[in-house]
């Protein structure tokens, strides 16, 4: 019967002791939620070299500005001048209760949507769109009276990226095509590895990878080297012309490290978003607030990085909302002269 | 009136075991079903620096079988159970946990104890356990361990039809798997789509100075009948791992089992 009382009393001991075993629970205050934003940065983030950010410094500049009186707006506030130093789209915080959001340097990308409207394409410049339906943004076309397809990729994200190869298929009897993928929200880097081989001349080297893997800013796990290469029966390497704006992002970005590396495939329109890396898993606050990062680093084969930079295009052009309003696609519009100033296709 | 309810069902189980006449271990076999209801703590810093605690209900099987005449018992268990972990920062944060083990065990019943009433076996057991965070889809964490463990049950004979026994398992060499440095990332994404058998057993060998975990189960158990038992039991599960992403686990677990004897 000791037995029993002892068994008793032990479970009783042990069932109350929770934060004996877990530890105390993080304080929601202020300066213990800044400091722990700032540390997890600190110790996770992977773009501190990359993007030259004195995270230090900017702890010196906004550390000091909160205190226990901090309002939840003020601190918010904070966050969020403290974060846009990063200018990493791939970077964000959230507070759950109220939906507010902020994504790092993310007003030039946003506005960029102004500039584009896939109806006016549709209606003005091609002689038909046909809709991928198992894939989440790819359609494709002919452009009127020309001699000029039209495919547009609005994510790299879908059941099948070897659809591609059809849609190849159907347009490999013309001269050219205009790839699009201007508000390209981005999606999986193997997708864009798959796209990008129905446009491939050879294989070669195209960027590498390393993920933050400790305390140091400098600490980066081993090389991932990425190569690209033909993939489908045919490839598409006559002239193409892929179009960008400041929402070309992320594995629309990939893409582009791909099909800059064909000697056939000419970039025009805006500077694409430059975040490159993967996003965190979600991260939380004890205020309730949750945020992510960039933890890993894109290198080109010369060991530069494009993010923070973009893709720089060829051609530069750009329309604004009064472009669209006034129902041109000055950028398309630009593809289509070139193509004929350059290869004489029409 | 749920402690009142309990109290009429273990007498009535009582007064019915006292009137069987068989001894609580007549039969080599025993295949147990058992429910349970869990209760969580955790801290996981891959996951999160917030603690969490939450309820479950757990679902358990079990099998024993006794060999050389009680001398040494074989013991298969498999435990899977399903959580709702809440934390004091926000509802919003709450998540799920799911969680499950295997283990198989072998044990000898030692000649320490003398008194015929008691009994105390020791033995190896390989474990395989996993655990399974997630929230929304944008957050996630793992553990897992596979590996011997150390097993002890001491058992004491209250009378022919009741036994309180109590079991303690320490890991002693396991291979424990947790996420890399930033979390589950594109690497762990890759080797779960290539194989979800590699992506489980991807992690690092170890033993008590990088994880600790213990579990010690008390129970009560009464002869119904000459096929079946009733079990009571209070299991307490603790985890702990010592490098960057730390993780800390406590369960208690409160369970009644229906035992099949053949």
């Amino acid at each position: 019967m000791k037995i029993l009382y002892l068994s008793i009393i032990s479970i009783l001991l042990l069932s109350s002791c929770e934060e004996m075993i877990l530890g105390e629970d993080e304080k929601n205050n202020p300066e213990n939620n800044f400091e722990i934003l700032w540390n997890d940065f600190d110790q996770h983030y992977g773009l501190f070299m990359v993007r030259q950010i004195n995270w230090d410094s900017l702890y010196s500049v906004y550390r000091p500005q909160v205190n226990s009186q901090t309002t939840d707006a003020e601190l918010w506030s904070i966050f969020t001048q403290l974060l846009e130093h990063l200018d990493d789209s791939h970077t964000g915080i959230e507070n759950l209760e109220t939906d507010e959001n902020y994504i790092s340097g993310f007003i030039l990308n946003e506005q960029s949507s102004l500039g584009f409207n896939e109806d006016l394409i549709t209606d003005k410049y091609l002689d038909y769109r046909t809709i991928v339906e198992t894939e989440t943004k790819l359609s494709y076309g002919k452009i009127k009276n020309k001699n000029i397809a039209y495919i547009y990729l609005g994510a790299e994200d879908g059941e099948s990226p070897e659809k591609i190869d059809d849609v190849i298929q159907n347009l490999k009897s013309l001269n050219a095509i205009i790839l699009d993928v201007r508000q390209n929200e981005g999606g999986y880097d193997t997708y864009a590895a798959r796209i990008a081989g129905a446009f491939a001349d050879s294989e070669k080297l195209i960027y590498s990878v390393q993920t933050r893997n400790g305390k140091n800013h400098s600490d980066f796990d081993e090389k991932k080297l990425f190569y690209t290469k033909k993939q489908g029966n045919e490839q598409f390497i006559k002239p193409v012309i892929v179009l960008t704006d400041r929402y070309t992002i992320s594995a629309g970005e990939v893409l582009l490290l791909h099909l800059k590396s064909f000697s056939h495939v000419t970039q025009i329109g805006d500077t694409t978003a430059g975040d490159f890396s993967d996003v965190s898993n979600m991260r939380f606050l004890p205020n309730g607030w949750v945020y992510h990062y960039s933890i890993m680093m894109y290198l080109l084969p010369d060991g530069k990085s494009l993010d923070g930079i973009g893709h720089i295009p060829d051609v530069y052009i750009k329309n604004n909302q009064t472009d669209i309003q006034s129902q041109n696609d000055k950028v398309l519009e630009k593809a289509i002269d070139y193509l004929f100033d350059t290869y004489g296709i029409d | 009136m749920k402690k009142i309810i309990l109290y009429i069902l273990i007498s009535a189980a009582i007064q019915f075991a006292n009137a069987q006449s068989d001894s609580i271990q007549n039969k080599k076999n025993k295949i147990g079903f058992e429910l349970a209801y869990n209760q969580t703590y955790l801290k996981d810093i891959a996951f999160s620096p917030l603690n969490y605690s939450g309820g479950g209900s757990l679902i358990s099987f079990n099998y024993r079988r006794n060999l050389n005449e009680n001398k040494s018992l074989l013991t298969a268990d498999f435990n899977l159970f399903a959580t709702g972990l809440n934390t004091s920062a926000s509802e919003l944060l709450s998540y799920n946990q799911l969680w499950g083990n295997i283990e198989i065990g072998y044990l000898r019943k030692t000649k320490i104890i003398l008194d015929p009433k008691k009994s105390l076996f020791l033995g190896l057991s390989y474990n395989s356990e996993i655990s399974y965070l997630n929230w929304q889809g944008q957050s996630q964490s793992y553990h897992a361990t596979h590996g011997v463990t150390v097993k002890g049950i001491f058992q004491y004979h209250i009378s022919s039809k009741q036994l309180v026994q109590t079991m303690l398992t320490v890991p002693v060499a396991q291979i424990i798997v947790r996420p890399p440095y930033n979390g589950f990332d594109k690497k762990s994404e890759e080797i779960f789509d290539e194989s979800i058998i590699r992506f489980v057993f991807n992690g690092k060998l170890g033993s008590l100075n990088k994880y600790l975990g213990i579990f010690w189960e008390t129970k009560y158990i009464i002869q119904l009948s000459k096929r079946w038992d009733l079990d009571f039991s209070y299991t307490l599960l603790y985890k702990r791992t010592f490098e960057d992403n730390k993780l800390i686990q406590l369960n208690n677990v409160f369970s009644a089992t229906i035992n099949y004897k053949f």
